[in-house]
């Protein structure tokens, strides 16, 4: 699926990785977070290799529909990655009440995944992977199955999420093919390149922070740098031989 | 069962009305009682105890039977079912010993069990077994990849995902399976009454056959039935009570 991907990922940063559809984005993320084993190369966190999952990294999936468990509470799904943490059962009750406060879910704690509408229940999602206070936080596509508007709110979950903890900065990487949300997220944006998946460019966006959607969106630098990923991955495509624009 | 089946109950009524009207009319009560009499007989060995103390004998039997095949089918079935090794070595034996009718297997289960109640419940456990334990295998099998990966990145088990993931996962086709599982074992607990003559509802229908007291026997019958039916009705209810989010979301986006 993928070969010669190499980068690192700074603490702190957000990152993010464009690609056309099946050019191994996925399987990135998965071998980033230790779910799948490399067949070749490594994966290093602080100089150690990924061998399973560890605990300072947290992964949302694109379906909350399929990633949430449906027979347990909101407040159950989220304390979920605690059972490792070594709490008391209150402690962690309240350690999750807290998450779900701080996605902006009030009063949906004892309610089930689908009462709840789908933005709602990623805002859960992304809940759960905060709870264990992780490092690095990394999505895969997290916002591919909700709609325009509630794409654009969650957006903005994110950006919270990676400006709040200011003291303990988490890191985020995250797998989108959305370009424009890509720069609009991102300090620096990795493109991937189709069959076999390989690195084709790192561009950084420096765009200042905060990130207002209007006026980030309609900034010169916002333009420049999404038109330099869209030539970028449209003169791979001509160089593969697809039908270049 | 949203509400009682009206429609149901009356079409059951106009039938015992046709059959009663229908042995008055052509004096068959030689042959087939009539529901009335059937219904004397049932009331008669409901309150004399006799027949509502071979049903105690029979349910006895049937839940410790069907007990042990839910035990059982679901530790094997979910083991089985999430390891593709153990799958392939267990197929052939499963599809070896499941077509096996358990009513052949009486002659032998007298042999090493004797005629009591220990030769029955193995009998029907057999029975119960296979519908349990293949429909548990396809649900393990069945489970989303994605919460099983969701459980690795939120450090749970192997162990601990067999028994918060898989097992919950495949709880709806569990549930199929033990209402299969719960009319056969009925079937075959009675047969194998009849067939030893012991104890229990079958065994009773075989002395009011061989006595020729035809309300009686038919009585039994319609007891029989009964039982599967509430059964049924009951574990519908279970499920609908404990596997609450099935059907539920999904479609709520």
């Amino acid at each position: 699926m993928l070969s010669d991907v190499t980068f690192d990922v700074r603490e702190g940063e957000l990152l993010s990785v464009v690609g056309p559809s099946g050019c191994g984005k996925t399987t990135l993320l998965r071998l980033l977070c230790g779910l799948t084993p490399p067949s070749d190369g490594s994966v290093l966190f602080n100089g150690k290799a990924v061998m399973r999952p560890p605990r300072e990294v947290a992964l949302v999936f694109q379906d909350y529909s399929r990633s949430l468990f449906p027979w347990l509470s909101v407040i159950r799904n989220v304390m979920l990655p605690l059972r490792r943490a070594g709490l008391r059962r209150g402690e962690k009750i309240a350690r999750a009440e807290a998450v779900l406060q701080e996605m902006g879910l009030h009063g949906v704690a004892r309610k089930y995944p689908w009462e709840l509408s789908g933005g709602m229940q990623q805002r859960v999602a992304i809940a759960r992977a905060l709870v264990s206070r992780p490092k690095i936080l990394l999505l895969d596509e997290p916002f591919g199955s909700v709609d325009a508007l509630t794409r654009t709110e969650l957006q903005d979950v994110l950006l919270r999420v990676h400006g709040d903890f200011e003291e303990r900065r988490v890191t985020i990487v995250h797998v989108t093919h959305d370009i424009d949300e890509a720069v609009y997220l991102s300090d620096r944006v990795l493109v991937l390149g189709s069959a076999p998946g390989r690195l084709v460019a790192s561009i950084d966006v420096e765009l200042e922070r905060p990130r207002v959607q209007t006026a980030t969106r309609s900034s010169p630098r916002f333009l420049a740098v999404r038109n330099e990923i869209h030539d970028v991955i449209a003169s791979r495509e001509r160089e593969a031989g697809h039908l270049g624009v | 069962m949203k509400q009682a089946n009206l429609v149901g109950w009356l079409f059951v009524v106009l039938v015992t009305g046709l059959l009663e009207a229908g042995v008055r009319l052509f004096e068959l009560r030689d042959s087939v009682p009539a529901p009335s009499a059937v219904l004397r007989a049932l009331a008669e060995g409901v309150s004399s105890g006799t027949l509502s103390g071979e049903v105690g004998t029979t349910l006895e039997s049937y839940a410790e039977g069907l007990g042990l095949a839910i035990a059982a089918g679901i530790v094997l079935g979910l083991v089985i079912g999430s390891s593709r090794t153990l799958l392939e070595a267990s197929s052939i034996v499963i599809e070896f010993l499941r077509p096996i009718p358990a009513v052949a297997l009486i002659p032998l289960a007298i042999m090493v069990f004797g005629l009591g109640l220990p030769m029955r419940r193995f009998v029907i456990a057999y029975a119960a077994l296979w519908p349990i334990l293949i429909n548990t295998l396809y649900g393990a099998r069945g489970a989303d990849r994605v919460l099983h990966d969701v459980a690795r990145t939120s450090g749970v088990t192997r162990l601990g995902r067999l028994v918060s993931v898989t097992f919950p996962a495949a709880l709806p086709s569990i549930a199929t399976g033990i209402r299969v599982s719960a009319s056969l074992a009925l079937l075959v607990g009675v047969t194998a009454e009849l067939v030893t003559g012991t104890e229990g509802i079958g065994s009773y229908m075989q002395r009011q056959q061989l006595a020729y007291q035809l309300p009686e026997l038919y009585a039994a019958i319609v007891v029989t039935g009964f039982l599967g039916y509430a059964i049924n009705v009951a574990l519908r209810r279970a499920e609908r009570h404990f596997l609450f989010w099935v059907g539920e979301g999904r479609l709520a986006r």
